[in-house]
């Protein structure tokens, strides 16, 4: 197995060892028992605040779960081992943030299967929400960065992920979607609305582009974030 | 292997923790930092395993400036932390699996790694099991899964059990004698003196002596030994100058009265030798 394929493993175990596969399935029985109640529902003119629950929903657990899963190497010391280590950084990010968002795609796709009746694209959808969790768990490593344990990383943790689900929130509050074009979800969040056939702010391809770049200035950031807390166990 | 000229850092604005460090290692060498607590034995170490940038001076290692150096450095190098530094949801095993994916080199089989640190039985029981002298030798079995040509370990022995503190002693003379460098930071003075082919004494951040332990501690030696002799149970100790011994007669007169029961010379201990040197204690 690549060091890719190893990452990958380590993180499915860890999150299954520390419990968190249960506690994850637990919760989502309880969202999928309640969704189940709404499925009757006609949701025929609140498309756009589906699409604002799913951002908010996409952009929660990659932000916490990469936190919680640094902040425990890091308190572990494994991640002072890494650091001396030829493990590519590159992968490092790559094997979580695939691993956080599979979790949080396949979340949200199997509550809109079992809840959402009338029709949707799967593919635009899916694409929204791993855009935004993939942009998610990035800046999770930029934020866990400042902080070296649980407590404090709390606060700004929900702090981070009310900012992530702006465009969301900018849905509910009737904002024109244009002035949020600069946020780092606003392309996930207009290719979820396209998933809904929603009039979304933006064209196909500048939501897939502003997702990309977000991603990848995103990614640059996490690198970078993943060097600050390795010079932090240095001690500078 | 290593070698610095005049390597300096400093935390921030701070006075700096490693002053114009000048040293070197050779290659097959164990070479110990010997300190206090603060005085810059770790900083170095983190220097030279790259977890501390911006540092001052000249600092080559194993033919390269170390800022030059990519990741491949450390497909070379092995760290050895004091503190554990294992994922506890896993199992032995499953960590030395892990970090040996990352190496494009063959490694050592994790079972017999485990076997060298006396994990063997070990190997499947999760770390958050293991106390800490298991995690000490799991961090220790981890360094080693490589084949480092260079070695870093920092307080190797700290926290473990007589029997197996003499095991890890033993792995790490072994790997000398396999042709790996050994650079460990200690501040156990047994440690140093029965591993270290050099130490350097190490006190607020500046070198204040290098050399062989044997010969640091001839050189600071009073040149005095002493003879214990016993009559119906009763000990006394008489001193001599080791200098014109054999034409002491007092000396030659107790040989020949056959009532000696031990004669030491009195060299001073590493930690003697530290404190003459550094004006400093260990602990």
């Amino acid at each position: 197995m690549t060091a890719f394929a190893h990452l990958v493993q380590n993180d499915v175990r860890t999150l299954y060892r520390t419990g968190y596969v249960w506690v994850s399935i637990a919760v989502f029985a309880l969202m999928l028992l309640i969704a189940m109640q709404a499925s009757n529902l006609d949701f025929a003119g609140y498309e756009q605040f589906v699409a604002a629950i799913i951002l908010f929903d996409a952009a929660l657990s990659p932000v916490m779960l990469v936190g919680l899963m640094v902040l425990l190497e890091r308190s572990e010391g494994a991640f002072a081992a890494l650091s001396v280590s030829p493990m590519p950084t590159w992968a490092y990010l790559a094997a979580r943030v695939l691993v956080v968002s599979l979790f949080s795609l396949a979340q949200m796709l199997l509550l809109v299967l079992a809840v959402y009746d009338a029709s949707y694209s799967p593919t635009a959808l899916t694409a929204g929400l791993a855009g935004a969790a993939c942009i998610s768990g990035l800046f999770g490593f930029l934020l866990v960065s400042f902080f070296d344990d649980l407590y404090a990383f709390l606060l700004p943790m929900i702090g981070a992920i009310m900012l992530l689900g702006v465009p969301g929130y900018a849905v509910l509050l009737g904002i024109p979607q244009k002035w949020l074009f600069w946020h780092p979800t606003s392309g996930p969040m207009a290719l979820i609305e396209k998933a809904f056939a929603l009039d979304a702010r933006q064209g196909l391809f500048t939501a897939v582009a502003t997702t990309l770049v977000w991603a990848a200035v995103a990614a640059i950031l996490a690198h970078l974030a993943i060097g600050r807390m390795q010079a932090r166990i240095g001690g500078s | 292997m290593i070698k610095a000229n005049g390597l300096t850092f400093a935390y921030g604005g701070n006075a700096p923790a490693v002053n114009s460090l000048t040293f070197t290692v050779g290659e097959g060498e164990i070479f110990g930092f010997l300190g206090p607590s603060g005085a810059g034995k770790s900083t170095a170490q983190k220097i030279l395993f790259r977890m501390l940038r911006g540092y001052g001076g000249d600092l080559h290692v194993m033919g390269r400036e170390l800022q030059n150096w990519g990741p491949e450095y450390f497909e070379r190098v092995g760290v050895c932390f004091e503190l554990p530094a294992n994922y506890r949801k896993l199992t032995a095993l499953e960590n030395l699996r892990f970090f040996s994916s990352f190496f494009t080199a063959p490694t050592i089989a994790p079972e017999e790694v485990l076997e060298w640190v006396g994990l063997r039985a070990d190997a499947n029981k999760r770390v958050e099991q293991f106390s800490k002298g298991m995690q000490t030798r799991l961090n220790l079995a981890r360094s080693l899964i490589n084949k480092p040509s260079l070695l870093f370990l920092d307080e190797p022995t700290s926290g473990l059990d007589p029997g197996n503190a003499r095991k890890v002693r033993d792995l790490i003379l072994r790997q000398r004698e396999q042709g790996a460098t050994v650079f460990l930071t200690t501040h156990d003075m047994h440690v140093a003196d029965e591993l270290c082919d050099r130490v350097g004494f190490l006190v607020n951040g500046r070198l204040a002596r290098v050399g062989a332990p044997s010969a640091l501690r001839l050189e600071h030696s009073n040149r005095i030994v002493e003879v214990r002799t016993g009559i119906g149970g009763v000990v006394d100790a008489e001193r001599f100058p080791l200098d014109g011994l054999s034409g002491n007669q007092r000396f030659q007169h107790l040989l020949a009265e056959d009532r000696i029961q031990s004669i030491h010379s009195l060299e001073p201990s590493l930690e003697d030798v530290f404190m003459q040197v550094t004006g400093e204690k260990l602990a």
